[in-house]
């Protein structure tokens, strides 16, 4: 890259005059320390998360990323864990790994945060990489709830709950704690509602399943997908035996299609 | 064609020391666009330029040059949507302005000989019609050669020479009336 202060001239370019000069070094000043860690630093993350992001969006379909090609079972395999490691990769997980490629891979030494450790290893995994996970206690997880929000939720002390909850735009959010390890967290719009049931397992990890419900059809069924954050990435289907035509949003990789 | 640049591929994989060297290289001159081209905060401009080539270095493929060329080209269309959003059109911040921008951080002596040195240049490019300006200016504070300027502005390199000719000579002008 050429600078200001390297400048050569060449006296067969009508723009390298003296006043080009001068107006280039008029209009043209150092920038402050300050502001160039500044935007480096922004500019990294978002480069970071923008990688992540391509990562993960291959990943999610079978793309062959330096070497290893996933497979539709490790890209699909988790549901509610699907769509929070999902919401991860967009949100944090890829701020994290910024994190992790700027500070010297702390992930590498499971060294980050619970939360940014479990995210990037979440990440990572689907590349066939494999880092140290941390114990479930003190995790957040953001669990996305369809296209209505997402919801982060954290335990501490074994109680569960909401650190953090975005609405979409049009959707109300209602959270009803119904214990000290269990809870509820109600989306609705209009006549639509999505319910996010989280509860603390006996084995201390968080399990939580997200559900569609329409007031506009009563006779209508409920579909419900659900999985269990423990790092091995369990998933429950529950299904009334009656068949139902939506498709739930869970992080762009999970469908639901029950049949009588 | 592949990004080759060791510099660019570490950026791309988000490391900061390599958006460091990028800004600390790219920034002034784009912040020296921007001020001239009379935006109102250039240093912000600056951030915002990055941050969207930050965004979008995983779809970009080639080489330095091709780069510098790509971030003025985000940094003109930057401007134009701010214009419009704007709904006044192009138009310069008053030489006053932008030249007080430019010495704000230089001592009392050197911040008034700076401001001059701004404000003679800045209204010699008053002279020129946007197009002109933005001419000038890409070739000369971003150091893009005419087909880099023409595929910013979305014209031909042969009209880009006949834009700088012109412009050349309006300048020309402008200097020996001084």
């Amino acid at each position: 890259m050429r600078h200001s202060n390297d400048h050569q001239h060449n006296p067969t370019d009508p723009f390298d005059a003296e006043w080009a000069d001068e107006l280039r070094n008029a209009v043209v000043t150092e920038l402050s320390p300050e502001l160039v860690a500044t935007t480096a630093h922004q500019a990294a993350l978002a480069s970071a998360a923008a990688a992540a992001s391509i990562a993960s969006a291959a990943a999610a379909s079978g793309t062959a990323i330096g070497g290893n090609t996933m497979t539709t079972a490790t890209a699909t395999m988790t549901g509610t864990a699907a769509a929070g490691a999902s919401t991860m990769g967009a949100k944090l997980a890829a701020i994290v790994v910024a994190g992790a490629t700027v500070t010297g891979g702390l992930a590498a030494t499971g060294n980050l945060p619970d939360a940014a450790q479990s995210a990037t290893a979440d990440l990572v995994s689907k590349v066939g990489i494999e880092l140290p996970r941390p114990d479930l206690a003190g995790i957040i997880e953001m669990v996305d709830v369809g296209s209505a929000g997402t919801v982060s939720l954290s335990i501490v002390d074994g109680a569960l709950e909401v650190a953090d909850l975005a609405a979409v735009g049009g959707w109300n959010a209602a959270i009803q704690q119904t214990a000290a390890d269990e809870l509820t967290v109600v989306f609705t719009q209009g006549e639509s509602t999505l319910t996010l049931d989280a509860t603390v397992a006996t084995d201390g990890s968080l399990v939580t399943e997200v559900a569609e419900r329409s007031t506009t059809r009563p006779d209508s069924p409920q579909g419900s997908v659900s999985g269990e954050v423990d790092g091995s990435a369990g998933i429950g289907v529950d299904t009334d035996p009656i068949e139902i035509d939506s498709q739930l949003d869970v992080g762009g990789s999970v469908g639901i299609g029950l049949n009588n | 064609m592949a990004i080759l640049d060791p510099v660019l591929l570490a950026a791309q994989g988000g490391d900061e020391r390599a958006w460091a060297q990028i800004v600390r290289d790219l920034g002034p001159r784009v912040v020296g666009y921007a001020r001239a081209k009379g935006v109102v905060d250039p240093e912000d401009l600056m951030q915002e330029v990055f941050l969207a080539a930050a965004q979008r270095i995983g779809r970009f493929d080639g080489s330095l040059d091709d780069f510098r060329s790509w971030v003025f080209s985000i940094a003109h269309h930057k401007m134009v949507d701010e214009h419009r959003r704007r709904a006044r059109g192009p138009h310069l911040v008053p030489v006053e302005a932008a030249a007080h921008t430019a010495g704000a951080d230089d001592g009392p002596a050197e911040s008034l000989i700076a401001r001059e040195d701004v404000r003679s240049s800045l209204r010699a490019l008053e002279e020129l019609s946007p197009v002109e300006r933005d001419v000038v200016l890409l070739r000369v504070v971003a150091e893009l050669d005419s087909e880099q300027v023409g595929s910013i502005l979305d014209k031909r390199p042969g009209t880009i020479r006949v834009i700088q000719s012109r412009a050349l000579d309006k300048l020309k002008q402008v200097v020996r009336e001084r």
